[in-house]
């Protein structure tokens, strides 16, 4: 009988540093948040070009997402890719299968719940399942104290986020991009997500119309001009809203911005929820 | 004679030594370390880990055959083109090709990548080749007919023809470009710039196949090529019926780059300085030139290639950056040289 036990006991740790012994390569920068998030981090062996932000280019870089290369991912030697649904070519895919490596599509989506089912996936191929309901409480913890600072419909305010970037016309985002999301959680509505999706080029005067109580941008946009002053005197138009009137020009950190809704895009969240509406 | 062909003998040695020793260098070459026993093992299908034969048999030698194939056709379409226009900048981009190609393959990226969610199938089918070459297909039918009347075809009127079409394919490339949303326009920029990822051995039997065809026609009228640069009423005044032998060179070069760009994106520069590297080594005989510049246009694409796949491994850098990093200096280089001579 105790050799049963110590023998089932052995076979269970073995299993359990099995999984552990992971060799994976993250293919989306939603998807490595959460490995880091998970402490999985020494499972990986490589990223795609949006999460190194995460490593700070300690882990090889395979490229974008989207245009993934079988001999460069082989050549890493591993077990496993987790990649978000936009990850292929498809024929790159099917031959990284071929070759032994497991691929892992989770799922996408830019609700809270999207982002569980994720942790949950993730935590499963790499063996961290205690963790992400560690991790899960927290989102669910963060979801709820976002929920209950937000105000009535009619308190809410009025929030856009703008891609700046030098000699181009402003980008608007619309509906399903996570900057969308971050709006929505921190207690606020996004007039542009009602007639636009993805990001588009942004017209003064459709800013004018929208008129948003608050305009919000990357933070490397507000660092490249050094104040809300000289970022609303490089963009004048911005400054004839009521947002520009009122100084609310606040902005978001990138990383929170790439991919799909993160554990960092509810951080960020709060914060500009109690910035905007001041708890 | 005699010393014109030992000159040549001396040129296409070398050239088919370099192709060879490339060829070979480019499966021996990449991310994955691979030892030359190993590779050799895998190629003569005996026991290797599977990751090893995959990459050798799937990757490597599927892709040194596609690079071979449409360099020498780009090579070769380009060739021909500044043949017959008697233009030394033409190329197939100049008449539109290449734009209505890109404009075709946009269209199927832009429309169809929101489908294929719902219609797997339609990706599968490879909707962006058959859509560029379509595209490529039809404005050179366009640009043709703008340049012909009654009396026959205006070569300076189908390059004005081509330069517009191309603007008019780049504005509602622009229109799509507004539309897409991120992923597509991802997409859009990575297939402008050219990749060779896409070896598949259907695909390479598509672009042999087309490379046979063109070499074998384009041999048939090297002669009526070599008439053509005396010009046009002299050609017609040897006795050659230069209105078909324009509107079938010019199809059979629509058809060979539509098929290379619908295989592999725009890879540029191949079909504008092969023939000139062609011309300095051979001279403007088309009986030699047209070979030696397939030879050349695999070679040059091959070593492209084998740099795009190892320079930032394990990510890889689209071959047409490559292609224009290494051919427009080269180019500019031959200016320079040859400043007054053309």
């Amino acid at each position: 009988m105790m050799r049963a036990i110590s023998l089932l006991l052995i076979s269970l740790v073995f299993s359990s540093t099995v999984l552990a012994n992971n060799k994976i390569v993250s293919a989306g920068a939603t998807i490595t948040e959460i490995i880091y998030a998970l402490g999985a981090q020494q499972q990986l062996v490589g990223t795609d070009v949006t999460s190194s932000k995460w490593h700070n280019g300690t882990l090889p870089d395979v490229g974008y997402h989207r245009a993934l290369t079988v001999e460069g991912l082989l050549s890493l030697t591993p077990d496993l890719l987790i990649a978000s649904k936009e990850a292929g070519p498809d024929t790159t895919l099917q031959l990284l299968q071929q070759a032994g490596v497991n691929v892992r599509i989770v799922s996408s989506g830019n609700r809270v719940a999207d982002l569980k089912q994720r942790i949950n996936e993730i935590a499963q191929q790499t063996g961290r399942m205690e963790q992400a309901s560690n991790l899960n409480d927290k989102v669910d913890a963060l979801a709820n104290q976002l929920q209950q600072q937000t105000p009535a419909k009619a308190q809410q305010q009025k929030a856009i986020f703008l891609l700046l970037r030098e000699g181009s016309p402003a980008s608007l985002a619309g509906k399903e991009t996570p900057a969308d999301a971050i709006i929505n959680l921190m207690g606020a509505t996004n007039p542009a997500a009602a007639t636009i999706s993805s990001y588009k080029p942004a017209s003064a005067e459709a800013l004018l119309a929208m008129a948003p109580d608050v305009i919000l941008v990357s933070h490397r946009t507000l660092k490249a001009l050094g104040s809300v002053e000289a970022l609303l005197a490089a963009h004048p138009m911005l400054a004839a809203t009521p947002a520009g009137q009122a100084r609310r020009v606040f902005s978001i950190a990138g990383t929170s911005l790439i991919g799909e809704l993160g554990i960092s895009s509810l951080h960020e969240a709060l914060r500009l929820n109690n910035r905007i509406y001041g708890n | 004679m005699l010393i014109v062909r030992y000159q040549t003998r001396h040129i296409f040695v070398p050239t088919g030594l370099l192709l060879l020793a490339a060829a070979i260098g480019s499966i021996f070459i990449g991310p994955l370390p691979i030892s030359i026993q190993q590779a050799i093992k895998a190629l003569l299908n005996q026991e290797v880990a599977p990751h090893v034969s995959l990459v050798m048999q799937q990757v490597r030698v599927p892709r040194m055959l596609l690079c071979l194939a449409i360099g020498a056709i780009l090579a070769l379409s380009g060739t021909v083109m500044q043949g017959l226009f008697r233009n030394p900048l033409a190329d197939p981009g100049i008449i539109g090709v290449s734009g209505g190609a890109a404009l075709g393959a946009a269209l199927a990226i832009v429309i169809f990548a929101p489908l294929a969610e719902f219609y797997p199938l339609l990706l599968t089918l490879g909707t962006v080749p058959v859509f560029a070459f379509f595209g490529g297909s039809l404005v050179t039918f366009l640009v043709y007919q703008l340049g012909s009347n009654q009396h026959g075809t205006s070569v300076a009127i189908m390059l004005l023809a081509g330069v517009a079409i191309s603007a008019l394919a780049g504005a509602a490339l622009g229109l799509l470009n507004y539309y897409a949303d991120e992923q597509a326009l991802r997409d859009l920029a990575l297939w402008s710039m050219g990749s060779m990822a896409g070896a598949t051995w259907p695909n390479i039997a598509l672009a042999w196949a087309t490379l046979t065809t063109l070499f074998v026609c384009f041999r048939q009228d090297a002669n009526k090529l070599n008439a053509f640069l005396l010009g046009e009423p002299e050609a017609r005044h040897m006795g050659i019926q230069v209105e078909v032998l324009k509107r079938r060179l010019i199809l059979l070069c629509a058809a060979g780059v539509g098929i290379s760009v619908s295989l592999c994106g725009m890879i540029g520069f191949v079909g504008l300085i092969i023939p000139h590297l062609g011309r300095m080594l051979v001279g403007p005989n088309h009986t030699l030139l047209l070979p030696l510049s397939a030879l050349l246009g695999g070679l040059l694409l091959l070593i492209a290639d084998t740099v795009s796949r190892v320079i930032v491994a394990p990510a890889e850098l689209p071959v047409g950056i490559i292609t224009a990093l290494a051919g427009a200096p080269f180019f500019i280089a031959l200016l320079f040289q040859q400043r007054g001579k053309i």
